[in-house]
């Protein structure tokens, strides 16, 4: 019996300090969390459409494109991994591209920022920002997958005015060309007759 | 002698209506009305204040859009600042649950799967007819009210393992088998808890409980004798088991059964569950009140005359226990389902044997001597157990100064 | 005399809180006892290796992301790393010590989830939002580095995206100061608190010989007790260049590798990682950040390359045919390793303890199904 019974008292007092240490622990944690239950100004909360946390420069949100100033290279939709990107594209006079629309489908982008890098520096404008380029909004979310399709699409003017760019620039070419070979060929005369020249007075 | 006023309410009206049956019938109504409203509006601000509590302590700043703009000020002086504090939810959150749909699993026992929260909230609101609430109130004077008490918590434990078993569902038949192992093992050491302080009292009757903690602070139970104290901490603890309260809250245990028992049920269901969660929150804490903190004496004893003052002091004890066991919940992991058991039957279970062994002794020595000595071993418990905690938190940053 | 009843076979998840993404366990259990767990996978499969096979190597990258994405760094610099020894790029100072403050921010990031989930599987909720709280002060940092908050693809082949400058440095050096002060309050909150130890402490435990067994590595195996750590075992990368030390098992409660020690471990990988990160903030050296690579074009050739990510060994075998895409990508992901012999450490667990097995061997379904 008493052999039984001094496991039992010493069990029970090795639970007993179980508890009490249980309670020690407890009470350390209750601590911490009422020190940030009198704290608030420890509280983190961003209350979203009141408050916005800004958003880096380089925060990647969505992919814009200036349909302007694109040059239709396909170098981002060669870049892309999911091949979200396509472009369409018309032949100018010049046989450069014109831009006539450019469709991103969000629904699959990986916002991995590949394409923007791959778009060409020539496509720069004042601020030096290329054609495409990531914007800080993220706020473009829908209820169907047709609204996060973005296409831009170049407008009417601006088709008709690069048309016309790209004849302009043919018929410039096709001026320059003739100058050059008029002056190529007035060279040649120039040339041709010094070479004669040299000839008679030897 | 307690029920003094509820008696003299009874024949005012049977006085005026002449008929004595009729009286009692209708006291029954008013009392049980103004208790179920005040328990709706505690059940209401309870989840407001729980899910407040548990941001704050989060660093966060809970339920804010809801509701009217509020500012609040007092005397002129801004309490506090202009701001949304998300009050609407109580109402949002009621309509939500109202306008839910109430489904029933295919395979489940309709019957019993329906019957169990209203078996659950039943017994646990038909406890608080035997609270005592202000000196010479009780709504239903019974001179065993802490039987009627027990006997109340074991059925909510019933409600519970219908509610699982009916369910058809492996989980929730998992929260039923826990909650049934953990509420009969708590119900022991909580017992003795309880029954240490009828001893000292020598009356089962709550009034009677409360009515010999009058005066002084330190005439209440818990602190006229370490005994009792020791039985406060244990009925404390129980009482969280009771509750199905974290750290013991196995039977609901998120990470592990889903949600337990009450998996299943949706919209109002649901919330009778909830609800009847807060309620018996609200009923332990009580209950531990007016056994071991006085009940409705505030601990002044110049206070004690104004009886009116009875319900509000209660209230603010049991509340202020409540917030304990909100702390608790979001400071706290949960038990495993073995160690819940080793706890009670090793460790509360023996401790509630002693205290009450300890407290049946301590009614032999009344001297003046004794009461002092009493009250210092308390002291002293407290003490140690201060310099234990201060201890584990300095050891903490000690041992991490020596890894870095 | 024992009992036994009918087994009682349940299925955990895929939507359960506590299986961390869409794993799904058969239990066959004995009252709260479990016999067996059996984990079913798949249910996150997105043909990684097979999608790299049809992308440019450079579009492999922000696959990589994608299989952790808890810890996205890591994987991308184990796949670059690979892409780097087959095309001999090198890559230039700055750039190595970006990937270093980068990949290190990760590990802490990704070490606070594993921290806060696991107290969420105990029952501690608090913990957890905690520990989101400081994550997302590294998640600035790494926005602010790379302009995403979760897959960064922020290591590119032949050096990083973008610069790590001295408003990032003064950063970082400010989120070291907060985190130090913050990990004492985990270990008061959650890791002595004697209810998650009990919980924790000699539960689930995973023998060296089964964590060698089975191909563990990271905070799992180091949980055992074992030294091993690829920065310092295997150093690449500029980390032979700093001081730490391999976080190993304390069993300051508990037996080596049980689930307190695993979690231990990652607590005392975060104090280690903000000791590199230190270090290399005050060492960062002037610089181009990225060789300029205009097309990339390995030789023909395959290789291994590994790193230490936040989980254990991320690999990626590569097979190059010298063409722009790589002809075959092979991941080896550490949580699936973790998860290969769970059938067999798992076994006569109760369910709580499976839980806790589960939340502290710290897996990511994107990882395991890739």
């Amino acid at each position: 019996m008493n052999m039984q019974a001094r496991p039992i008292v010493k069990e029970m007092f090795e639970s007993v300090g179980w508890l009490v240490n249980i309670l020690v622990t407890s009470v350390q944690g209750m601590l911490i969390t009422g020190k940030y239950f009198v704290r608030p100004n420890e509280i983190v909360t961003v209350r979203y459409p009141r408050e916005k946390l800004n958003v880096p420069e380089n925060f990647r949100g969505r992919l814009l494109n200036d349909p302007e100033r694109c040059i239709s290279c396909e170098l981002c939709a060669r870049a892309c991994p999911t091949k979200c990107i396509t472009v369409k594209h018309e032949m100018g006079a010049d046989k450069k591209r014109i831009l006539t629309e450019y469709s991103l489908d969000m629904t699959a982008c990986l916002f991995c920022g590949l394409c923007t890098e791959a778009c060409p520096e020539t496509t720069k404008n004042a601020k030096g920002k290329k054609c495409l380029i990531f914007v800080n909004d993220y706020e473009y979310s829908s209820d169907s997958k047709e609204q996060i399709k973005y296409y831009f699409k170049q407008t009417e003017d601006g088709l008709a005015r690069k048309r016309k760019d790209a004849e302009e620039r043919v018929k410039k070419a096709a001026e320059a060309k003739k100058k050059s070979e008029e002056a190529k060929s007035a060279a040649a005369a120039i040339a041709s007759t010094k070479i004669n020249i040299a000839e008679e007075s030897k | 002698m307690s029920s003094f006023l509820q008696n003299y309410f009874v024949s005012f009206i049977a006085g005026l209506l002449n008929h004595q049956p009729l009286a009692w019938i209708l006291y029954g109504i008013i009392s049980g009305a103004v208790i179920l409203g005040v328990l709706s509006a505690y059940g209401a601000l309870a989840v407001y204040a729980e899910r407040k509590i548990m941001a704050f302590m989060q660093c966060r700043l809970g339920p804010m859009e809801v509701g009217p703009e509020i500012e609040l000020r007092i005397a002129g002086m801004k309490i506090l600042p202009k701001g949304w504090y998300g009050l609407g939810v109580l109402i949002a959150d009621g309509i939500k649950l109202l306008g839910k749909e109430d489904t029933v699993p295919a395979k489940a026992d309709s019957l019993i799967f329906k019957l169990a929260p209203a078996i659950v909230f039943a017994a646990t609101i038909t406890s608080f007819v035997v609270i005592p609430f202000a000196p010479f109130f009780t709504p239903a004077d019974i001179d065993a009210g802490i039987l009627v008490i027990l006997a109340a918590s074991s059925i909510v434990a019933v409600g519970i393992v219908m509610g699982g078993y009916a369910s058809n569902n492996k989980w929730s038949l998992y929260g039923a088998i826990r909650s049934v192992a953990q509420v009969v093992s708590y119900e022991v050491p909580m017992g003795l808890a309880l029954l240490s302080v009828v001893m000292t009292t020598g009356s089962l009757a709550l009034a009677d409980i409360a009515d010999n903690q009058s005066g002084w602070a330190w005439n209440w139970h818990a602190f006229s004798n370490v005994w009792l104290f020791i039985a406060a901490i244990i009925y404390i603890i129980s009482s969280l088991a009771e509750t199905n309260r974290t750290p013991f809250d196995i039977p609901e245990a998120e990470a592990e059964l889903v949600a337990g028992y009450h998996t299943e049920y949706s919209g109002m269901r649901f919330a009778l569950f909830m609800f009847a969660e807060y309620i018996n929150m609200l009923l332990v804490s009580l209950i531990a009140s007016v056994f071991f903190f006085g009940g409705y004496y505030s601990g002044i004893q110049w206070l004690d005359r104004y009886y009116f003052l009875g319900p509000f002091v209660l209230g603010a004890k049991a509340l202020l226990l409540v917030i304990i066991m909100i702390w608790l919940r979001w400071t706290l992991p949960r038990f495993r389902v073995d160690q819940l058991m080793t706890l009670c039957w090793k460790a509360m279970l023996p401790l509630s044997i002693i205290a009450f062994v300890g407290a049946a002794a301590a009614l032999f020595q009344t001297s003046l001597v004794f009461a002092i000595f009493w009250r210092f071993c308390i002291l002293i418990l407290l003490a140690l157990f201060a310099f234990e905690v201060a201890k584990g938190i300095r050891t903490k940053s000690i041992s991490r100064k020596a890894t870095e | 005399m024992t009992v036994h009843g009918e087994e009682l076979v349940i299925n955990m998840g895929p939507q359960h809180p506590s299986t961390h993404g869409v794993l799904r366990l058969l239990l066959k259990t004995d009252g709260e006892v479990v016999g067996e767990a059996l984990p079913q996978i798949g249910y996150l499969h997105r043909c990684f290796e097979k999608s790299a096979e049809r992308v440019s190597w450079n579009g492999v990258v922000p696959y990589t992301d994608r299989m952790d994405y808890v810890a996205a760094i890591s994987n991308e610099w184990s796949f670059v790393l690979a892409a780097e020894k087959l095309g001999n790029a090198t890559v230039p100072e700055r750039g190595e010590y970006c990937r270093v403050i980068s990949a290190e921010l990760q590990r802490i990031a990704s070490h606070l989830v594993a921290f806060g989930t696991f107290g969420i599987d105990m029952g501690a909720f608090t913990p957890f939002l905690h520990a989101f709280r400081d994550r997302e002060k590294i998640l600035d940092i790494l926005e602010m580095m790379s302009g995403a908050r979760l897959l960064y693809h922020y290591i590119r082949i032949g050096g990083v995206m973008s610069d790590c400058d001295s408003k990032i440095c003064e950063m970082i050096k400010l989120f070291i100061k907060d985190m130090r002060t913050r990990l004492p309050e985990y270990h008061q909150l959650l890791s002595y608190n004697r209810i998650f130890i009990e919980r924790t402490a000699n539960v689930g435990i995973i023998t060296r010989e089964q964590a060698i067994n089975y191909n563990i590595t990271g905070p799992n195996l180091r949980a055992t007790g074992m030294e091993w750590d690829l920065r310092k075992c295997d150093p690449y990368s500029i980390y032979d260049r700093f001081e730490f030390k391999i976080a190993v098992g304390t069993c300051e409660h508990g037996v080596s590798g049980d689930s307190w020690n695993r979690y231990m471990v990652r607590l005392i990988e975060i104090e280690e990682s903000l000791k590199i990160l230190e270090q290399a903030v005050e060492q960062i050296p002037a610089g181009p950040i990225s060789a300029a690579i205009k097309v990339f074009k390995p030789a023909p050739g395959e290789i291994y390359a590994r790193t230490e990510g936040a989980r254990g060994e991320i690999g990626f075998y590569v097979i190059s045919d010298g063409d722009l895409k790589p002809f075959r990508v092979k991941a080896k992901s550490p949580s699936f390793c973790a998860l290969s012999g769970f059938h067999e450490y798992s076994r006569n667990l109760m369910i709580a303890d499976l839980v806790a097995l589960l939340g502290s061997i710290d897996i990511v379904l994107g990882e395991v199904d890739r």
